[in-house]
């Protein structure tokens, strides 16, 4: 493996975090030079100064190798997250060590978990850098270089296809992979653009729109307020959050079909369909559930409250306008099971995806049917599509590990003396990249209180769970892949 | 991509500049410290430089009315009044120079020494320490300086003195969020260094990386190459990455192997 090769496209993806640093600053400078005007120059000089080194030694090379791919994607990942510490150490304030890597992965991975007791008092450059840190990983740290960076050629298609998760591709079937890349791209932007201006709309402030749009379409939830959406009370912001929220959740292959009146639209997509129905059937539960508890005046309250919360978690966003925590039990254990579920593969959300769920309750049901008819051959299929069975293999094989998972890190957090509801809801809420979970750390608290391993567990299970948990695993035995 | 010699004087132009961006850094953010603890440093010393001419006016003030009341030399009168003078001047000196949050104290103190005052005024007026009696309800008794000083001065001064030490502490309290301030200064002064010195570790890796790889492998690679040729007159044969001028001399070896063998 040729590691010069590797080093060169981590530094051109470093680039592109100068570029968003230096924005950050602007942001910095143009609100009175704000506190994180110096931390952000600083560390945009020094990432840039990283990300150009390697460029002047390492001749430009098209052809790279799978494992090498591997090594870009993820080393990217990581690096991405080192880096985007420094605005925060140099910052200071809340901001130790462990803190700024956590707030730093967490933004990466679209967590949206934080460790910051007062987000308001975090200066507006600050604030940006964080929003852009979830919007560049939304779509992921790579496939952002992918687009921006013309000097990358062929190599293009190597890396995309270590970036979308194998689930992605499906819909991506027609097109050529700087194409896809550009779809992709297009879409994501384009749902920005639109959520900032409706938000706008609905009486947010310019800065707040854009934060919030970059939030929501990262699947993130980073908030720039202490209350995150219960701040603004406004039914308007939240419909358009909603509206966000679940784009944001969908294939972008799907979306960009749908807007070109392709065939493989969204009304036609299963996977869409049952994406839809989940989220309806559990807003709808939900909001029975709270009506009957009295917690909310009336049914309307229940409902927009059920609605955004299960939206929001569904979609590994992690908004919130009320606590969560003083739900009924049956409403916290439908949105911990949406927590798992998460939304739509292709989409910047993290977690299980609904392609697998669906695959995998098709599995179980051929299985019943096989038992039945034990000489006939059946097939699973999705949209008509027979599945390939290696997939299918695969996506048991993800489910499996994907709850091995949660189990080790709710025995972790609960070893270092959580609780049992906030060890496992923070255990899922991390690997699933949804952000806050339930007891400590429910949608109106944060991870501040953990003690430091613990972060450092949370900022692994992140990890984990944006990198499909094999993507990281494959790391530690990369000197016998062949 | 350039050659050889400017790419490695670029790497040592970037080790170059990030050691003198540190270094700057380092400057800045200690000078800024420095400008810190100055102001603390002199706060500190205007406090105590106050106080000290708070207690030496009103100490002054106290030897006046000592040889006055209780040693009845009518002469320090006058300098008793000059003397309370100087200390209600300290005062309102103290008062401009501390920050507002000691206001209260300073009102306080003010009374106190109001009440100092009044109290020697008093005295004075009786002409008691002159004729040697004081008017008592009932008859006129023999003044006792020493019994007045005691029973009427003395317990107003200790609280005065008293009040002169809380604004002391005082001002030295509200030095403590400042100091607070300046630890976190502090570490926010070391981090933009350390991180510095943490990128120019990964970037002096990365170059010494990259010169075995692109300098020191050729040139080892070309050493056997030509060393197997000119004893076992095996081909010479070196794969090369850049084109640079490792390249180049590669070829022209290469040239040189190949004429040679066709010489022959």
């Amino acid at each position: 493996m040729r590691y010069s090769v590797v080093i060169r496209y981590i530094g051109m993806v470093l680039l592109v975090l100068a570029a968003f640093m230096l924005a950050s600053a602007g942001i910095s400078y143009v609100s009175n030079v704000d506190s994180a005007y110096t931390p952000l120059i600083m560390s945009s000089l020094l990432t840039l100064l990283m990300g150009c080194f390697p460029l002047i030694f390492v001749p430009r090379t098209d052809r790279i190798s799978q494992k090498e791919a591997y090594c870009i994607v993820v080393g990217a990942w990581v690096v991405a997250s080192v880096v985007g510490m420094f605005p925060y150490l140099m910052w200071g304030g809340e901001f130790t060590l462990v803190n700024a890597w956590f707030e730093s992965v967490s933004g990466f991975t679209t967590t949206g978990a934080s460790i910051l007791n007062d987000i308001e008092a975090l200066p507006r450059g600050l604030l940006f850098w964080r929003m852009a840190t979830c919007w560049i990983g939304g779509i992921g740290v790579v496939m952002f270089a992918l687009v921006i960076l013309p000097a990358i050629g062929k190599s293009k298609m190597m890396l995309s296809n270590f970036e979308l998760s194998s689930l992605a591709k499906d819909n991506f079937n027609l097109y050529r992979t700087p194409t896809v890349v550009r779809i992709v791209l297009s879409v994501y932007v384009g749902l920005t653009v639109v959520t900032t201006l409706l938000l706008k709309l609905c009486g947010m402030t310019w800065f707040d729109s854009v934060c919030h749009a970059m939030s929501a379409c990262g699947t993130c939830g980073f908030s720039t307020k202490n209350l995150s959406i219960g701040w603004y009370d406004s039914l308007s912001v939240e419909l358009v959050l909603i509206f966000a929220m679940i784009m944001a959740g969908l294939h972008f292959g799907l979306i960009f079909a749908t807007l070109r009146r392709q065939r493989n639209n969204i009304f036609r997509s299963e996977i869409a369909r049952t994406y839809f129905a989940v989220i309806g059937v559990s807003a709808l539960l939900i909001g029975i559930s709270l009506w009957m508890a009295d917690i909310y005046p009336n049914i309307f309250a229940s409902m927009r409250s059920a609605l955004f919360h299960t939206v929001s978690l569904i979609t590994t966003t992690g908004f919130a306008t009320a606590d969560c925590n003083t739900w009924t039990s049956f409403a916290i254990m439908i949105l911990i099971f949406c927590s798992v579920v998460c939304a739509c593969a292709g989409s910047t959300s993290g977690g299980m995806k609904m392609d697998r769920l669906l695959l995998a309750l098709k599995m179980l049901r051929n299985r019943l049917n096989s038992q039945q008819h034990p000489n006939a051959v059946i097939r699973t299929k999705v949209d008509g599509v027979p599945q390939d069975k290696n997939l299918l293999n695969s996506v048991m094989v993800y489910i499996v590990a994907y709850m091995l998972l949660i189990l080790v890190g709710a025995f972790v957090n609960t070893m270092f003396g959580c609780d049992l509801l906030t060890g496992f809801s923070a255990s899922v809420a991390c690997a699933s990249n949804v952000g806050p979970g339930f007891g400590e750390v429910g949608t109106m608290d944060n991870y501040s209180s953990m003690p430091a391993i613990l972060k450092m567990n949370q900022t692994l299970l992140m990890m984990f769970g944006r990198l499909e948990i094999f993507g990281l695993i494959q790391l530690f035995f990369i000197r016998w892949w062949r | 991509m350039t050659g050889i010699r400017k790419r490695i004087s670029i790497g040592f132009l970037s080790i170059v500049v990030l050691l003198f961006f540190s270094g700057l850094v380092s400057l800045f953010e200690l000078n800024h410290m420095s400008v810190d603890i100055d102001a603390i440093l002199s706060s500190n010393r205007k406090g105590i430089e106050l106080t000290e001419g708070m207690l030496d006016a009103i100490r002054s003030h106290d030897r006046a009315v000592i040889r006055y009341a209780v040693l009845h030399d009518t002469s320090y009168a006058d300098s008793c009044r000059v003397r309370y003078k100087s200390f209600a001047d300290k005062i309102s000196q103290a008062r401009a120079e501390t920050s507002a949050s000691a206001d209260g104290l300073f009102d306080e103190l003010d009374a106190s020494a109001t009440r100092l005052d009044s109290i020697v005024e008093q005295l004075f007026e009786s002409g008691s320490v002159e004729q040697g009696i004081m008017a008592d309800t009932l008859r006129a008794v023999e003044f006792d300086g020493r019994q007045w000083y005691d029973n009427e001065y003395l317990p107003v001064y200790n609280t005065t003195s008293n009040q002169i030490l809380d604004v002391l502490t005082h001002a030295q309290n509200s030095l403590s969020p400042r100091a607070e301030r300046l630890s976190r200064n502090a570490y926010r002064a070391v981090t933009p260094v350390f991180i510095s010195l943490v990128v120019m570790i990964v970037i002096l890796l990365m170059f010494y990386y990259f010169i075995m790889i692109y300098a020191v492998k050729p040139i080892v690679e070309m050493n056997r190459s030509l060393g197997d040729w000119m004893r076992y007159k095996l081909p010479f044969s070196v794969k090369s990455e850049c084109r640079d001028e490792m390249a180049e001399l590669r070829d022209k070896i290469e040239s040189v192997t190949n004429n040679v063998k066709m010489t022959k």
